[in-house]
């Protein structure tokens, strides 16, 4: 869906090779919009740069998240990054010893390139999904919801969770510049008080 | 996750600690517009019918809970 509203978003902009182009080398959703919500805004390459850098420093923390859990070659891990999104860090996070999140990981990031191509396509050729519109921002919270509650398997991690929770809306409604990075430094904040004892966040890994 | 080492110790304790949090943490930035407002009314519905349902701790009955209350919150509103 969201690649198709991109695709229908960025083709009168930039026209059908760079829409295209865009979506297969980027691929990130949130990049692709603010990109595409600067040149609208007749933003320059500085301002398009320090976009995509200050939106992509979450993946910094979702990467160190996932290290202990990924395994192999620089390279390997190299490749692997290419398909870590704000989703399929959740489903490799949640995915269940037997599954590995490095099959996970890999396997949710072909799906979702796949569909983000074809989404990207199928807009760029004009379809429209305003009937749908609603219903594609309703999946994101009750995705994220799931997987926290995945995740959190103490009441300890259940209480940083609704801490993070209040902490991002803070950040987005008084720090709007970034609020694409609020749910990152809200985690980090709730995650660094405690002790050191493992058992916590081994349950957590469990989830 | 190419260049960091494995992490160990405390370090590894905290980043533990951290998928829930940035789950809850993204789940609430969808739900807070770029213009500071609130989400639609059948998505926050949405969004209340998976909180309902997770307890549960299942990613699917979390959809369930979604999906019902966004069928509430469509006819809501």
């Amino acid at each position: 869906m969201f690649g198709t509203l991109y695709g229908t978003a960025a083709q009168p902009l930039v026209g059908t090779p760079l829409t295209i182009a865009s979506s297969m080398f980027i691929f990130s959703g949130a990049l692709q919009f603010a990109l595409i919500g600067l040149l609208s805004a007749g933003a320059g390459a500085p301002a398009l740069l320090l976009t995509a850098g200050t939106l992509n420093l979450r993946h910094v923390v979702m990467g160190a998240v996932l290290r202990p859990r990924i395994g192999g070659s620089r390279l390997r891990r190299a490749g692997l990054a290419f398909t870590l999104l704000d989703e399929t860090f959740g489903f490799a996070v949640a995915a269940p010893e037997e599954a590995g999140a490095e099959r996970t990981l890999f396997v949710s990031g072909i799906v979702c390139y796949i569909a983000w191509q074809i989404g990207t396509v199928v807009g760029v050729l004009g379809a429209g999904l305003s009937g749908v519109e609603k219903l594609a921002d309703a999946v994101f919270p009750v995705l994220f919801i799931g997987l926290a509650s995945l995740a959190a398997t103490t009441g300890t991690l259940v209480l940083r969770a609704v801490a993070a929770a209040a902490l991002t809306a803070a950040v987005a409604l008084f720090l709007p510049d970034i609020r694409s990075l609020a749910p990152v430094i809200a985690g980090v904040l709730v995650a660094l008080p405690g002790s050191a004892d493992a058992s916590e966040a081994r349950e957590g890994d469990r989830a | 996750m190419a260049f960091l080492p494995r992490p160990g110790g405390r370090l590894e304790v905290v980043l533990g600690r951290m998928p829930a949090p940035i789950f809850a943490g993204l789940a609430m930035l969808t739900l807070i517009t770029e213009e500071g407002a609130l989400a639609d009314g059948a998505v926050l519905v949405a969004t209340l019918g998976a909180l309902i349902a997770s307890p549960k701790r299942s990613l699917a009955i979390c959809l369930v809970g979604g999906i019902v209350g966004f069928a509430i919150g469509t006819l809501i509103f």
